[in-house]
Protein backbone atom coordinates (compact mmCIF):
# COMPACT_ATOMS: atom_id res chain seq x y z
CA UNK A 1 0.00 0.00 0.00
CA UNK A 2 1.57 3.15 -0.84
CA UNK A 3 1.92 5.56 2.02
CA UNK A 4 0.03 9.07 2.05
CA UNK A 5 2.77 11.64 2.16
CA UNK A 6 2.31 13.34 5.79
CA UNK A 7 2.03 17.21 6.43
CA UNK A 8 2.71 19.23 9.78
CA UNK A 9 0.51 22.81 9.71
CA UNK A 10 2.06 24.99 11.71
CA UNK A 11 -0.06 28.27 12.04
CA UNK A 12 -1.29 30.45 14.81
CA UNK A 13 -4.58 31.48 13.07
CA UNK A 14 -7.69 28.97 13.56
CA UNK A 15 -8.77 30.11 10.01
CA UNK A 16 -5.71 28.66 8.53
CA UNK A 17 -5.50 25.74 11.11
CA UNK A 18 -8.87 24.94 9.83
CA UNK A 19 -9.06 25.10 6.47
CA UNK A 20 -5.64 23.85 5.10
CA UNK A 21 -6.59 20.23 6.92
CA UNK A 22 -9.65 20.20 4.88
CA UNK A 23 -8.14 21.00 1.22
CA UNK A 24 -5.09 19.10 1.87
CA UNK A 25 -7.08 16.13 3.48
CA UNK A 26 -9.53 16.21 0.21
CA UNK A 27 -6.23 16.07 -1.71
CA UNK A 28 -5.16 13.03 -0.12
CA UNK A 29 -2.37 13.94 2.26
CA UNK A 30 -2.39 12.90 5.77
CA UNK A 31 -2.61 16.63 7.82
CA UNK A 32 -1.92 17.69 11.02
CA UNK A 33 -1.64 20.35 12.86
CA UNK A 34 0.19 22.75 15.85
CA UNK A 35 -1.04 26.76 16.52
CA UNK A 36 2.75 27.19 17.73
CA UNK A 37 6.29 26.40 17.41
CA UNK A 38 6.54 24.56 20.61
CA UNK A 39 3.59 22.13 19.53
CA UNK A 40 5.13 21.82 16.37
CA UNK A 41 8.92 20.93 17.93
CA UNK A 42 6.67 18.32 20.34
CA UNK A 43 4.95 16.44 17.09
CA UNK A 44 7.97 16.75 15.23
CA UNK A 45 9.58 14.30 18.11
CA UNK A 46 6.95 12.12 18.02
CA UNK A 47 6.57 11.77 14.38
CA UNK A 48 8.83 12.54 11.16
CA UNK A 49 6.90 14.41 8.73
CA UNK A 50 7.42 14.61 5.25
CA UNK A 51 6.63 17.85 4.70
CA UNK A 52 5.65 21.12 6.97
CA UNK A 53 4.02 24.00 6.18
CA UNK A 54 5.36 26.83 8.78
CA UNK A 55 3.88 30.04 9.14
CA UNK A 56 6.88 32.61 9.63
CA UNK A 57 5.20 34.77 12.37
CA UNK A 58 3.69 33.34 15.25
CA UNK A 59 3.69 34.19 18.88
CA UNK A 60 6.28 32.57 21.41
CA UNK A 61 8.95 30.72 18.71
CA UNK A 62 8.68 32.08 15.22
CA UNK A 63 8.68 29.79 12.31
CA UNK A 64 12.15 29.91 11.26
CA UNK A 65 13.40 29.22 15.16
CA UNK A 66 10.77 26.18 14.73
CA UNK A 67 12.44 24.78 11.56
CA UNK A 68 15.58 25.31 12.61
CA UNK A 69 14.95 23.00 15.70
CA UNK A 70 12.51 21.16 13.72
CA UNK A 71 14.94 20.35 11.22
CA UNK A 72 17.82 19.34 14.12
CA UNK A 73 15.03 16.35 15.26
CA UNK A 74 13.83 15.57 11.81
CA UNK A 75 16.36 16.63 8.87
CA UNK A 76 14.25 14.64 6.33
CA UNK A 77 10.97 16.69 6.86
CA UNK A 78 10.91 19.47 3.81
CA UNK A 79 9.90 22.48 5.03
CA UNK A 80 7.85 25.22 3.45
CA UNK A 81 7.61 28.66 4.81
CA UNK A 82 4.79 30.67 4.74
CA UNK A 83 4.31 34.11 5.77
CA UNK A 84 1.78 37.05 5.59
CA UNK A 85 4.74 39.31 6.36
CA UNK A 86 7.34 40.98 4.64
CA UNK A 87 9.88 39.83 7.03
CA UNK A 88 12.65 39.70 4.42
CA UNK A 89 15.76 38.66 7.07
CA UNK A 90 13.67 35.84 8.38
CA UNK A 91 12.99 34.17 4.68
CA UNK A 92 16.43 34.83 3.94
CA UNK A 93 17.86 33.35 7.15
CA UNK A 94 14.88 30.29 6.72
CA UNK A 95 16.35 29.96 2.60
CA UNK A 96 20.31 29.72 3.78
CA UNK A 97 19.19 27.21 6.43
CA UNK A 98 17.87 25.00 3.33
CA UNK A 99 14.13 25.81 3.55
CA UNK A 100 12.73 24.47 0.81
CA UNK A 101 10.93 27.42 -0.47
CA UNK A 102 8.67 30.67 1.11
CA UNK A 103 5.30 31.58 0.45
CA UNK A 104 3.16 34.43 0.79
CA UNK A 105 -0.33 34.46 2.11
CA UNK A 106 -3.23 34.21 0.66
CA UNK A 107 -1.90 30.77 -0.79
CA UNK A 108 -1.93 29.61 -4.21
CA UNK A 109 -3.25 25.98 -3.28
CA UNK A 110 -2.72 24.51 -6.58
CA UNK A 111 1.14 25.45 -6.15
CA UNK A 112 1.30 24.28 -2.76
CA UNK A 113 -0.14 21.00 -3.70
CA UNK A 114 2.15 20.86 -6.16
CA UNK A 115 5.38 21.48 -4.31
CA UNK A 116 4.44 19.27 -1.31
CA UNK A 117 3.52 16.84 -4.05
CA UNK A 118 5.77 16.80 -6.74
CA UNK A 119 9.09 17.55 -4.41
CA UNK A 120 7.44 14.72 -2.13
CA UNK A 121 7.50 11.82 -4.84
CA UNK A 122 10.70 12.68 -5.55
CA UNK A 123 12.13 13.35 -2.38
CA UNK A 124 10.50 10.17 -0.48
CA UNK A 125 12.47 7.94 -2.42
CA UNK A 126 16.22 9.81 -2.07
CA UNK A 127 15.23 10.85 1.62
CA UNK A 128 14.81 7.38 2.37
CA UNK A 129 17.80 6.26 0.29
CA UNK A 130 20.26 8.94 1.76
CA UNK A 131 18.36 9.69 5.03
CA UNK A 132 19.58 13.64 3.90
CA UNK A 133 17.59 16.74 2.45
CA UNK A 134 18.42 17.84 -0.74
CA UNK A 135 18.75 21.77 -1.26
CA UNK A 136 16.37 23.99 -2.14
CA UNK B 1 69.93 109.25 15.87
CA UNK B 2 69.04 110.93 12.45
CA UNK B 3 71.77 113.63 11.30
CA UNK B 4 70.82 117.16 11.06
CA UNK B 5 72.18 118.10 8.04
CA UNK B 6 72.56 122.14 7.64
CA UNK B 7 73.54 124.41 5.15
CA UNK B 8 75.59 128.10 5.84
CA UNK B 9 75.50 130.43 2.51
CA UNK B 10 77.85 133.21 3.58
CA UNK B 11 80.72 134.78 1.03
CA UNK B 12 82.09 135.46 4.78
CA UNK B 13 84.70 132.53 5.06
CA UNK B 14 85.00 133.52 8.69
CA UNK B 15 81.29 133.26 9.48
CA UNK B 16 81.26 130.19 7.67
CA UNK B 17 83.91 128.74 9.68
CA UNK B 18 82.53 129.77 12.74
CA UNK B 19 79.18 128.47 12.35
CA UNK B 20 80.60 125.27 11.03
CA UNK B 21 82.70 124.60 13.86
CA UNK B 22 79.19 125.29 16.57
CA UNK B 23 77.21 123.15 14.66
CA UNK B 24 79.67 120.05 14.37
CA UNK B 25 80.67 120.14 17.85
CA UNK B 26 76.93 119.91 18.64
CA UNK B 27 76.18 116.98 15.80
CA UNK B 28 75.04 118.47 13.04
CA UNK B 29 76.03 117.61 9.61
CA UNK B 30 77.30 120.88 8.23
CA UNK B 31 77.78 121.91 4.21
CA UNK B 32 79.01 125.20 2.84
CA UNK B 33 78.20 127.39 -0.03
CA UNK B 34 79.67 131.28 -0.57
CA UNK B 35 77.09 131.86 -2.99
CA UNK B 36 73.56 131.71 -4.11
CA UNK B 37 73.75 129.27 -7.42
CA UNK B 38 76.68 127.02 -5.19
CA UNK B 39 73.52 126.55 -2.91
CA UNK B 40 71.18 125.84 -5.04
CA UNK B 41 73.83 122.74 -6.25
CA UNK B 42 74.33 121.35 -3.06
CA UNK B 43 70.69 121.31 -2.36
CA UNK B 44 70.15 119.27 -5.17
CA UNK B 45 72.44 116.88 -4.17
CA UNK B 46 71.41 116.87 -0.38
CA UNK B 47 68.14 117.30 1.31
CA UNK B 48 69.26 119.86 4.21
CA UNK B 49 67.39 120.62 6.78
CA UNK B 50 68.27 123.81 7.55
CA UNK B 51 69.70 126.01 5.80
CA UNK B 52 71.29 129.71 7.19
CA UNK B 53 71.45 132.54 4.30
CA UNK B 54 73.20 135.46 4.59
CA UNK B 55 70.84 138.36 3.68
CA UNK B 56 73.62 139.56 1.21
CA UNK B 57 75.46 137.02 -1.15
CA UNK B 58 77.58 137.90 -4.21
CA UNK B 59 75.22 136.92 -6.83
CA UNK B 60 71.81 137.55 -5.49
CA UNK B 61 70.22 138.41 -2.30
CA UNK B 62 69.54 135.95 0.22
CA UNK B 63 65.52 136.25 0.06
CA UNK B 64 65.69 135.37 -3.70
CA UNK B 65 67.33 132.59 -2.69
CA UNK B 66 64.56 131.44 0.01
CA UNK B 67 61.82 130.17 -2.72
CA UNK B 68 64.96 128.30 -5.36
CA UNK B 69 65.88 126.94 -2.26
CA UNK B 70 62.31 125.58 -0.67
CA UNK B 71 61.62 124.71 -4.23
CA UNK B 72 63.46 121.97 -3.99
CA UNK B 73 63.11 120.88 -0.31
CA UNK B 74 59.55 122.48 0.57
CA UNK B 75 60.27 121.50 4.34
CA UNK B 76 63.87 123.38 4.71
CA UNK B 77 63.82 126.05 7.58
CA UNK B 78 65.87 128.77 6.32
CA UNK B 79 67.60 130.87 9.15
CA UNK B 80 68.47 134.31 7.76
CA UNK B 81 71.90 135.80 8.61
CA UNK B 82 71.58 139.63 8.95
CA UNK B 83 73.49 142.64 10.10
CA UNK B 84 70.73 144.85 10.66
CA UNK B 85 68.23 143.26 13.16
CA UNK B 86 65.72 145.65 12.28
CA UNK B 87 61.87 144.98 12.95
CA UNK B 88 61.07 145.63 9.06
CA UNK B 89 64.04 142.88 8.46
CA UNK B 90 62.12 140.67 10.81
CA UNK B 91 58.84 141.25 9.38
CA UNK B 92 59.68 140.51 5.76
CA UNK B 93 62.01 137.85 6.09
CA UNK B 94 59.26 135.84 8.24
CA UNK B 95 57.05 136.77 5.36
CA UNK B 96 59.41 135.27 2.80
CA UNK B 97 59.17 132.02 4.18
CA UNK B 98 61.94 132.82 6.91
CA UNK B 99 61.84 130.75 10.27
CA UNK B 100 63.86 133.02 12.27
CA UNK B 101 67.15 135.09 11.79
CA UNK B 102 70.57 135.79 13.29
CA UNK B 103 72.82 138.58 13.51
CA UNK B 104 75.72 139.60 12.84
CA UNK B 105 78.33 140.06 14.27
CA UNK B 106 77.65 136.61 15.73
CA UNK B 107 76.17 136.18 19.37
CA UNK B 108 77.37 132.61 20.22
CA UNK B 109 74.76 132.01 22.66
CA UNK B 110 72.05 133.02 20.11
CA UNK B 111 72.71 130.98 17.48
CA UNK B 112 73.03 127.42 18.34
CA UNK B 113 69.28 128.09 20.88
CA UNK B 114 67.94 129.40 17.54
CA UNK B 115 68.83 127.19 15.52
CA UNK B 116 68.14 124.10 17.62
CA UNK B 117 64.61 125.93 18.28
CA UNK B 118 63.62 126.47 14.64
CA UNK B 119 65.10 122.35 14.25
CA UNK B 120 62.95 121.45 16.71
CA UNK B 121 60.10 123.11 15.55
CA UNK B 122 60.94 120.84 11.74
CA UNK B 123 61.33 117.71 13.56
CA UNK B 124 57.75 118.33 14.72
CA UNK B 125 56.20 119.52 11.18
CA UNK B 126 57.69 116.39 9.64
CA UNK B 127 56.71 114.08 12.88
CA UNK B 128 53.06 115.80 12.20
CA UNK B 129 52.75 115.26 8.68
CA UNK B 130 54.32 112.04 9.37
CA UNK B 131 51.54 111.48 12.06
CA UNK B 132 48.81 112.83 9.64
CA UNK B 133 49.96 110.41 6.79
CA UNK B 134 49.69 107.41 9.46
CA UNK B 135 46.41 108.36 10.62
CA UNK B 136 45.27 109.02 6.87
CA UNK B 137 46.84 105.48 5.71
CA UNK B 138 44.50 104.11 9.37
CA UNK B 139 42.06 105.43 8.43
CA UNK B 140 41.71 104.42 4.60
CA UNK B 141 42.24 101.28 6.11
CA UNK B 142 39.60 101.26 9.12
CA UNK B 143 37.34 102.48 5.79
CA UNK B 144 38.49 99.44 3.97
CA UNK B 145 37.90 97.41 6.76
CA UNK B 146 34.92 98.80 7.79
CA UNK B 147 33.87 98.57 4.06
CA UNK B 148 34.46 94.71 3.76
CA UNK B 149 32.52 93.96 7.16
CA UNK B 150 29.79 95.79 5.62
CA UNK B 151 29.67 93.33 2.67
CA UNK B 152 30.53 90.64 4.94
CA UNK B 153 27.77 91.24 7.17
CA UNK B 154 25.80 91.59 4.17
CA UNK B 155 26.23 88.10 2.50
CA UNK B 156 26.07 86.91 6.13
CA UNK B 157 22.40 87.69 6.30
CA UNK B 158 21.69 86.67 2.86
CA UNK B 159 23.06 83.27 3.48
CA UNK B 160 21.41 83.17 6.54
CA UNK B 161 18.25 84.06 4.83
CA UNK B 162 19.35 81.55 2.05
CA UNK B 163 20.20 78.90 4.76
CA UNK B 164 16.99 79.32 7.19
CA UNK B 165 14.82 79.15 3.70
CA UNK B 166 16.61 75.67 3.17
CA UNK B 167 16.07 74.62 6.73
CA UNK B 168 12.75 75.06 6.08
CA UNK B 169 12.35 73.44 3.26
CA UNK B 170 14.48 70.58 5.07
CA UNK B 171 11.78 70.71 7.90
CA UNK B 172 9.01 70.30 5.57
CA UNK B 173 10.40 67.50 3.89
CA UNK B 174 11.07 65.53 6.90
CA UNK B 175 7.47 66.30 8.33
CA UNK B 176 6.01 65.30 5.19
CA UNK B 177 8.26 62.04 5.09
CA UNK B 178 7.74 61.38 8.72
CA UNK B 179 3.95 61.75 8.03
CA UNK B 180 4.46 59.56 5.07
CA UNK B 181 6.49 57.12 7.20
CA UNK B 182 3.69 56.84 9.97
CA UNK B 183 1.17 56.29 7.11
CA UNK B 184 2.98 53.66 5.58
CA UNK B 185 3.46 51.91 8.50
CA UNK B 186 0.32 51.77 9.51
CA UNK B 187 -0.56 50.65 5.81
CA UNK B 188 1.95 48.12 5.72
CA UNK B 189 0.83 46.54 9.36
CA UNK B 190 -2.81 46.60 7.91
CA UNK B 191 -1.47 45.30 4.80
CA UNK B 192 0.07 42.12 6.51
CA UNK B 193 -3.12 41.69 8.67
CA UNK B 194 -5.06 41.94 5.41
CA UNK B 195 -3.21 39.64 4.08
CA UNK B 196 -4.00 36.97 6.68
CA UNK B 197 -7.67 37.42 6.27
CA UNK B 198 -6.88 37.08 2.81
CA UNK B 199 -5.27 34.12 3.07
CA UNK B 200 -8.30 32.33 4.64
CA UNK B 201 -10.82 33.92 2.33
CA UNK B 202 -8.60 32.64 -0.21
CA UNK B 203 -8.58 29.03 0.96
CA UNK B 204 -12.39 29.01 2.12
CA UNK B 205 -12.89 29.77 -1.46
CA UNK B 206 -10.70 27.23 -2.72
CA UNK B 207 -12.03 24.74 -0.53
CA UNK B 208 -15.79 25.59 -1.69
CA UNK B 209 -14.58 25.49 -5.32
CA UNK B 210 -13.17 22.11 -5.13
CA UNK B 211 -16.29 20.63 -3.56
CA UNK B 212 -19.16 22.07 -5.11
CA UNK B 213 -17.19 21.69 -8.99
CA UNK B 214 -20.68 20.21 -10.11
CA UNK B 215 -23.30 22.90 -8.63
CA UNK B 216 -24.95 25.07 -10.33
CA UNK B 217 -23.54 27.81 -12.84
CA UNK B 218 -24.61 30.80 -10.45
CA UNK B 219 -22.57 29.29 -7.72
CA UNK B 220 -19.76 28.68 -8.93
CA UNK B 221 -19.91 31.85 -11.23
CA UNK B 222 -20.08 33.66 -7.84
CA UNK B 223 -17.05 31.99 -6.30
CA UNK B 224 -14.86 32.32 -8.53
CA UNK B 225 -16.15 36.43 -8.76
CA UNK B 226 -15.02 36.12 -4.76
CA UNK B 227 -11.69 34.23 -5.88
CA UNK B 228 -11.33 37.19 -8.05
CA UNK B 229 -12.24 40.27 -5.63
CA UNK B 230 -9.66 38.00 -2.97
CA UNK B 231 -6.90 38.15 -6.01
CA UNK B 232 -7.57 42.29 -6.79
CA UNK B 233 -7.46 42.97 -2.50
CA UNK B 234 -4.38 41.09 -2.71
CA UNK B 235 -3.08 43.48 -5.62
CA UNK B 236 -4.08 46.56 -3.81
CA UNK B 237 -2.17 45.63 -0.98
CA UNK B 238 0.95 44.63 -2.18
CA UNK B 239 1.35 47.97 -3.95
CA UNK B 240 0.43 49.62 0.03
CA UNK B 241 3.34 47.22 1.14
CA UNK B 242 5.49 48.15 -1.78
CA UNK B 243 4.65 51.85 -0.98
CA UNK B 244 5.78 51.54 2.64
CA UNK B 245 8.46 49.36 2.40
CA UNK B 246 12.52 50.13 3.34
CA UNK B 247 14.13 47.34 2.04
CA UNK B 248 17.45 48.85 0.48
CA UNK B 249 17.67 48.42 -2.99
CA UNK B 250 19.86 45.93 -4.00
CA UNK B 251 21.30 46.72 -7.25
CA UNK B 252 23.54 45.43 -10.15
CA UNK B 253 24.18 45.65 -13.92
CA UNK B 254 21.15 44.99 -16.36
CA UNK B 255 20.39 45.33 -19.49
CA UNK B 256 17.44 47.69 -20.10
CA UNK B 257 16.40 45.84 -23.36
CA UNK B 258 16.12 42.52 -20.80
CA UNK B 259 14.16 44.52 -18.36
CA UNK B 260 11.73 45.78 -21.07
CA UNK B 261 11.55 42.16 -22.28
CA UNK B 262 10.97 40.77 -19.08
CA UNK B 263 8.37 42.76 -18.36
CA UNK B 264 6.53 42.73 -21.81
CA UNK B 265 6.54 38.92 -21.26
CA UNK B 266 4.94 39.20 -18.02
CA UNK B 267 2.75 42.39 -18.93
CA UNK B 268 1.74 41.09 -22.95
CA UNK B 269 -0.28 43.80 -24.87
CA UNK B 270 -4.06 43.71 -25.20
CA UNK B 271 -5.57 42.68 -28.66
CA UNK B 272 -5.22 46.50 -30.78
CA UNK B 273 -2.39 47.30 -29.00
CA UNK B 274 0.82 47.65 -30.62
CA UNK B 275 4.65 47.56 -29.36
CA UNK B 276 7.22 49.56 -30.82
CA UNK B 277 10.38 49.40 -29.00
CA UNK B 278 13.44 51.31 -29.93
CA UNK B 279 16.79 50.19 -28.21
CA UNK B 280 19.66 51.02 -29.90
CA UNK B 281 22.95 48.40 -29.28
CA UNK B 282 24.96 50.30 -27.66
CA UNK B 283 23.29 51.20 -24.44
CA UNK B 284 25.05 50.19 -21.49
CA UNK B 285 23.70 47.83 -18.87
CA UNK B 286 22.20 50.16 -15.69
CA UNK B 287 22.95 49.72 -12.28
CA UNK B 288 19.67 49.17 -10.52
CA UNK B 289 17.50 46.71 -8.59
CA UNK B 290 16.07 44.64 -11.28
CA UNK B 291 13.06 43.62 -9.49
CA UNK B 292 12.22 47.04 -8.18
CA UNK B 293 12.80 48.73 -11.75
CA UNK B 294 11.03 45.38 -13.22
CA UNK B 295 7.94 46.65 -11.55
CA UNK B 296 8.04 49.95 -12.51
CA UNK B 297 8.03 49.44 -15.56
CA UNK B 298 5.41 46.79 -15.17
CA UNK B 299 3.16 49.61 -13.70
CA UNK B 300 3.97 52.19 -16.39
CA UNK B 301 3.24 49.43 -19.45
CA UNK B 302 -0.07 48.52 -17.35
CA UNK B 303 -0.86 51.97 -16.83
CA UNK B 304 -0.35 52.87 -20.30
CA UNK B 305 -2.43 49.59 -21.78
CA UNK B 306 -5.07 51.00 -19.76
CA UNK B 307 -5.08 54.75 -21.09
CA UNK B 308 -5.43 52.95 -24.70
CA UNK B 309 -7.97 50.38 -24.04
CA UNK B 310 -9.99 51.63 -20.72
CA UNK B 311 -13.67 51.18 -21.47
CA UNK B 312 -14.70 53.85 -19.37
CA UNK B 313 -14.69 56.82 -21.97
CA UNK B 314 -16.93 56.80 -24.95
CA UNK B 315 -13.80 59.05 -26.26
CA UNK B 316 -11.06 56.62 -25.21
CA UNK B 317 -9.48 54.96 -28.64
CA UNK B 318 -9.57 51.51 -28.73
CA UNK B 319 -6.44 50.33 -28.85
CA UNK B 320 -2.86 52.19 -30.05
CA UNK B 321 0.06 51.90 -29.80
CA UNK B 322 3.15 51.53 -27.31
CA UNK B 323 6.18 52.70 -27.84
CA UNK B 324 9.31 52.26 -25.76
CA UNK B 325 12.38 54.62 -26.22
CA UNK B 326 15.81 53.80 -25.13
CA UNK B 327 18.34 56.44 -25.19
CA UNK B 328 21.60 56.58 -23.30
CA UNK B 329 22.77 59.68 -21.65
CA UNK B 330 26.53 60.90 -19.45
CA UNK B 331 26.48 58.30 -16.90
CA UNK B 332 22.81 57.56 -17.53
CA UNK B 333 20.00 55.61 -19.18
CA UNK B 334 16.60 57.17 -20.52
CA UNK B 335 13.78 54.57 -21.05
CA UNK B 336 10.69 55.67 -22.15
CA UNK B 337 7.45 55.14 -22.26
CA UNK B 338 4.53 56.11 -24.69
CA UNK B 339 1.10 55.48 -25.56
CA UNK B 340 -1.54 56.41 -27.62
CA UNK B 341 -4.41 56.73 -24.99
CA UNK B 342 -6.42 59.14 -23.28
CA UNK B 343 -3.47 61.53 -22.10
CA UNK B 344 -3.62 62.87 -18.86
CA UNK B 345 -5.13 66.51 -18.17
CA UNK B 346 -3.00 69.93 -16.48
CA UNK B 347 -4.59 69.61 -13.68
CA UNK B 348 -4.22 65.74 -13.16
CA UNK B 349 -0.65 65.54 -14.22
CA UNK B 350 0.00 68.17 -11.41
CA UNK B 351 -0.90 64.93 -8.87
CA UNK B 352 0.17 62.00 -10.70
CA UNK B 353 2.78 61.00 -8.28
CA UNK B 354 0.97 61.82 -5.67
CA UNK B 355 0.28 58.86 -3.31
CA UNK B 356 -3.54 58.37 -3.39
CA UNK B 357 -4.46 60.21 -6.68
CA UNK B 358 -5.90 57.76 -9.07
CA UNK B 359 -8.83 58.41 -12.22
CA UNK B 360 -9.10 55.01 -12.33
CA UNK B 361 -12.18 53.37 -10.89
CA UNK B 362 -10.20 50.64 -9.66
CA UNK B 363 -7.37 51.76 -8.07
CA UNK B 364 -5.71 53.02 -4.82
CA UNK B 365 -3.71 55.58 -6.63
CA UNK B 366 -0.12 53.66 -5.48
CA UNK B 367 1.09 52.83 -8.60
CA UNK B 368 2.79 55.73 -9.60
CA UNK B 369 3.85 56.72 -6.40
CA UNK B 370 5.28 53.69 -5.54
CA UNK B 371 7.47 53.44 -9.10
CA UNK B 372 8.41 57.48 -8.35
CA UNK B 373 9.84 56.00 -4.59
CA UNK B 374 11.36 52.86 -6.08
CA UNK B 375 13.12 54.94 -9.33
CA UNK B 376 14.80 57.18 -6.68
CA UNK B 377 16.15 54.73 -4.20
CA UNK B 378 17.81 53.22 -7.18
CA UNK B 379 19.57 56.65 -8.08
CA UNK B 380 17.17 57.75 -10.65
CA UNK B 381 14.26 59.88 -11.77
CA UNK B 382 11.07 59.85 -13.41
CA UNK B 383 9.03 62.28 -15.42
CA UNK B 384 5.69 62.31 -16.99
CA UNK B 385 4.24 64.58 -20.11
CA UNK B 386 1.51 64.03 -21.32
CA UNK B 387 -1.25 65.74 -23.59
CA UNK B 388 -5.51 64.70 -22.85
CA UNK B 389 -6.36 62.95 -25.77
CA UNK B 390 -3.21 62.13 -27.38
CA UNK B 391 -1.48 60.40 -24.89
CA UNK B 392 1.29 59.90 -22.09
CA UNK B 393 4.75 59.93 -22.15
CA UNK B 394 6.57 58.15 -18.74
CA UNK B 395 10.68 58.69 -19.17
CA UNK B 396 12.66 56.85 -16.35
CA UNK B 397 16.42 58.27 -15.95
CA UNK B 398 18.37 55.44 -14.81
CA UNK B 399 22.13 55.38 -13.29
CA UNK B 400 24.67 53.34 -15.60
CA UNK B 401 27.09 53.03 -12.70
CA UNK B 402 27.30 53.30 -9.00
CA UNK B 403 27.28 56.60 -7.82
CA UNK B 404 28.15 58.16 -4.41
CA UNK B 405 25.11 59.27 -3.36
Amino acid sequence: MKKRVSILIVDDDPGMTETMPDILGDMGYDVAVAEDGFKAIKMIKERAYDVALMDIKMPGINGVETFKEGKGISPSTKVIMITAHSVEDLVKEALRNNAYTCLQKPLDMDKVAALVGDKQRKEISRGRREGTLEKA
Amino acid sequence: MVETKLLIVDDDPGICETLSDIFQESGHSVAIASRGREAINKAKQTAFNAALIDIKLPDMEGVELIPLLKEIHPDMEVIMITAYASLETAIRALNDGVSAYITKPLNMDEVLPTVEKTLGRQRLITENRRLLKEAQVELAERKRAEEKLREYSEQLEEKVEQRSEELKDTHEQLVRKEKLAVLGQLAGEVGHELRNTLGVISNAIYYLQTTLSDADETIREYLDMISSEVRNSEKIISNLLDFSRTRPAEREEIEVGELIAQVLEKRPPPKNVKISTKIPSDVPPVFVDSQEIGQVLFNLVTNAYQAMISSSSVETPEGGELIVRVQAEKDKVSLSITDTGCGISKEDMKKVFEPLFTTKARGIGLGLAVSKNLVEVNGGSIEAESKEGEGSTFTVILPTKEVQS
